[in-house]
């Protein structure tokens, strides 16, 4: 049974099509990083997969059940940190933690213990007063995934965490989903930040123009896997770095002639 | 910088874009079904008051005419003093429905301070009020000159000085209400000003009431004569004075006025200038200190439970409590009714013995205005923490109960607080006469949560919960909502005039309350159904609240 699966999944807005009829399968335990260029199709994606968005068309199974933005006893297994955070800016951080833990059936007492001990853990506990619209962006994000996992989810759905956050802040998140992998959850992040996701996913799949153009272990495609006829081959003997597999598949098309612009000094 | 010349930025091209900006986002508005009907209520809002003012105009400009042909200018000012309280009224009426541009945005362009207060003068000048009040001082204008040319020389300044004067006292006001409504410590410092002007204000109306025998010869009467005296060096007696008097005293007036004007504007300036140096009008302090080091990831015990209702319903009315006791904004609409059903039991007015019948229903159907923004806007301050209403797996069925639980309770204390003061003014009303109008209020308030748990779904704007500004979308939905406000009040009048009519007043209350059994199972019908309802409209909720400033 996998954690995640869609099959056919496609998203039209009048005649532009967003995604278009991708199928993906994430195992339960898998760190799973979807990339693609600006306006690929990756938050659209994830908005569906998380009930943000109806699907035009396509089936999506969510550890093994089928997932519509009704299926409420599905979402209380989901974590999400969607594109816009959906943090209440005119609550403290500690406020919307409990708020977001009963949201999700946590009882006061749990609720609370665990706002403590995330706050804590994302250097949160010192802004207990600060109204969240007050935040930086950075602390913004680590309590929008704070607030993702306070009801220790199953499966995980990150749209671009790192964005936005600092060098130390970034370490911490990464060690906190780390440590979720090893628990057995299932983690499925956007990110532009190539370097990131080479890290922490075993598996990536690439997103352009709303198709899906690799997906497979990140072993499988460094060291060369071949795709829709595009080789990932680097030079002889060498291993690709995710940047490299990234501009292989992508990059074709989106490299624009050698230009220069005069006007800047 | 190649393209930008020496001295900066021109200003006249950032007035272009700005132009440019605004009209292309009313044409993209018109892609879009909402946008074409925010439209449409916008020309129908602007052609109620264009009427209302209308007549107005006329009405003050025939008098104005009168008083110059007959010689009597010495009343100018009791034409020019309803234009002062009409022009500073309206926009607070306007202010929970209508659109405002927030001029701030602007600031992250290397405009000009100058530039800023112009553009900020500029959209002051196409508010309604401000359209509106301009033409009726164009209307005495033409009066008076008609009347006799002569006056045109004195009365083009006067009227066009005491005109701007009152466009900056509005922006000013507004600015100000914002700035003080934004903290704490200060929105209590206004709220203690507001209860120390009312209680002035009543305290002046029985004084004015005591003296009101003497109003028969009320050129003789000293307290005409101080009245007289004292409002004639304010602005509309100083420009009334200006064209009513010759030579010296019409310049001191007009001086006097250009004082008031400048006044005004260097008030406004101040505020303008500290949001033109980047103030932040948060209530957090500004330094955070982060040194804790990072301790391992919580342990993370089971998946959570069906989260128990009572919980989440008493978790979301926290988090509704908690946002209204932080929005100064929603607490002065609260108030400022109240405010004016106090003001309004002290006016003249309300030695109308017929009024004074209906005053209690009256009053209890004004109580739902406050609330207007509340119940048909229900998610419109929610912003992004919309999507967590579709991530989490609370239905928005629940949110909603919640919601409406709030807006019940606050009605209540609206309602409860509005009879208050209306028996306190005058005294105990008629059995029959309460019974009406609660069994009245059984029907009113299900159809109206009815409404606006639909109107918050299908016609949600973004709210600004800490400035008076409101956003694209704000014009049609309060047009909708104040539509089914006073068709609910037109039923309960009609049955009970009707039925007065009939001779079967009696049965008015039974009548009611069959319409309250309608207008709850309507109520029950739509929050069953809010779900599906919500899920069918979760796109266009998101890319309304969420999408950045």
């Amino acid at each position: 049974m996998d954690a995640i699966a869609c099959t056919g999944l496609t998203r039209r807005f009048d005649t532009f099509t967003a995604v278009d009829s991708i199928t993906l399968n994430v195992a339960p335990g898998q760190f799973f990083g979807f990339l693609g260029p600006n306006g690929a199709g990756k938050s659209t994606t994830i908005k569906m997969l998380t009930g943000l968005l109806e699907p035009t068309a396509g089936k999506i199974q969510v550890l093994g059940q089928d997932f519509h933005a009704g299926a409420l006893d599905l979402k209380r297994q989901l974590g999400v940190v969607p594109e816009g955070m959906a943090l209440l800016g005119r609550l403290t951080a500690p406020e919307y933690l409990h708020f977001v833990g009963q949201m999700y059936g946590l009882d006061p007492v749990t609720t609370k213990q665990r706002t403590e001990e995330l706050l804590d853990f994302m250097n949160l506990a010192n802004e207990r007063k600060k109204l969240i619209t007050d935040f930086s962006h950075g602390m913004q994000k680590k309590l929008a995934l704070a607030a993702a996992v306070i009801h220790a989810p199953k499966v995980l759905f990150l749209d671009e965490p790192f964005e936005g956050v600092d060098a130390v802040a970034a370490g911490t998140l990464k060690s906190m989903l780390q440590g979720m992998i090893h628990r057995g959850a299932t983690i499925f992040l956007t990110s532009h930040v190539l370097e990131i996701v080479e890290r922490l996913c075993s598996h990536v799949a690439i997103i352009h123009k709303g198709r899906i153009v690799a997906n497979d272990s990140l072993e499988n495609l460094r060291s060369g896997v071949t795709m829709d006829g595009v080789s990932l081959h680097g030079e002889a003997g060498t291993r690709l770095t995710l940047e490299q597999i990234f501009l292989n598949v992508v990059g074709a098309d989106q490299a624009s002639p050698a230009q220069e612009l005069s006007w800047l000094a | 910088m190649a393209g930008v010349s020496g001295t900066g930025v021109k200003a006249s091209a950032q007035y272009r874009a700005v132009a440019r900006i605004r009209w292309q986002i009313l044409r993209n508005s018109l892609r879009r079904s909402r946008g074409q009907f925010e439209l449409v209520a916008r020309v129908i809002t602007t052609l109620v008051f264009a009427l209302t003012w209308g007549a107005v105009s006329i009405g003050l400009g025939f008098l104005a005419w009168q008083s110059a042909l007959l010689g009597h200018l010495s009343i100018l000012p009791l034409l020019l003093w309803p234009v002062l309280v009409l022009w500073q009224v309206t926009p607070i009426m306007l202010a929970s429905f209508q659109e405002n541009v927030d001029l701030s945005l602007l600031l992250r362009f290397p405009v000009r301070f100058r530039s800023y207060v112009l553009l900020y003068l500029v959209f002051g000048l196409f508010d309604l009020s401000s359209l509106m009040g301009s033409m009726v001082l164009i209307a005495i204008w033409l009066g008076l000159v008609i009347a006799s040319p002569s006056l045109f020389w004195i009365a083009t300044p006067a009227l066009a000085l005491f005109g701007l004067f009152n466009l900056l006292l509005t922006r000013m006001i507004f600015s100000w209400i914002d700035r003080w409504l934004a903290q704490r410590r200060t929105r209590e410092f206004l709220g203690i000003l507001v209860l120390f002007a009312v209680i002035c204000l009543q305290l002046l109306n029985p004084a004015v009431h005591k003296h009101s025998a003497l109003f028969g010869h009320l050129q003789q009467s000293a307290v005409f004569e101080t009245v007289t005296r004292i409002q004639g060096f304010f602005p509309p007696g100083l420009a009334a004075a200006a064209i009513a008097h010759h030579h010296v005293e019409a310049l001191v007036s007009i001086g006097t006025l250009v004082f008031y004007t400048l006044a005004a504007g260097a008030l406004l300036s101040v505020r303008l200038h500290a949001e033109y140096r980047g103030e932040s009008l948060g209530e957090a302090s500004r330094l955070s200190v982060t040194t804790t080091a990072p301790r391992l990831p919580p342990v993370l015990a089971s998946t959570a439970q069906p989260a128990a209702h009572a919980h989440v319903l008493a978790a979301i009315i926290r988090k509704e409590l908690r946002y209204l006791s932080r929005s100064g904004v929603m607490l002065f609409s609260l108030v400022a009714p109240l405010v004016l059903v106090f003001i309004a039991g002290g006016s003249s007015l309300a030695q109308d013995r017929q009024a004074l019948k209906y005053a209690l229903p009256v009053a209890v159907a004004y109580c739902f205005l406050p609330l207007t923004r509340q119940v048909c806007n229900s998610l419109g301050g929610e912003g992004a923490g919309i999507q967590l209403y579709f991530i989490s797996p609370t239905p928005i069925r629940t949110v909603m109960l919640a919601k409406n639980i709030i807006q019940v309770g606050l009605f209540a204390l609206e309602v409860g607080l509005a009879s208050i003061i209306m028996v306190y003014r005058f005294g105990q009303f008629p059995f029959g006469l309460v019974t009406v109008t609660l069994c009245w209020l059984l029907f009113a308030l299900p159809l109206q949560l009815a409404v606006g748990n639909l109107l918050s779904i299908t016609m949600a704007y973004r709210m600004t919960l800490t400035r008076l500004s409101r956003e694209e979308g704000a014009t049609g939905n309060g047009l909708v909502s104040l539509l089914v406000q006073l068709v609910t009040f037109g039923i309960g009048v009609g049955l009970y005039l009707c039925l007065n009519l009939m001779g079967q007043v009696r049965i008015v209350p039974a009548v009611l309350l069959a319409l309250a059994i309608c207008s709850f199972i309507a109520w029950r019908t739509l929050l069953s159904r809010v779900d599906t309802l919500a899920m069918d409209r979760r796109e266009s909720l998101i890319a309304t609240l969420v999408r950045p400033a």
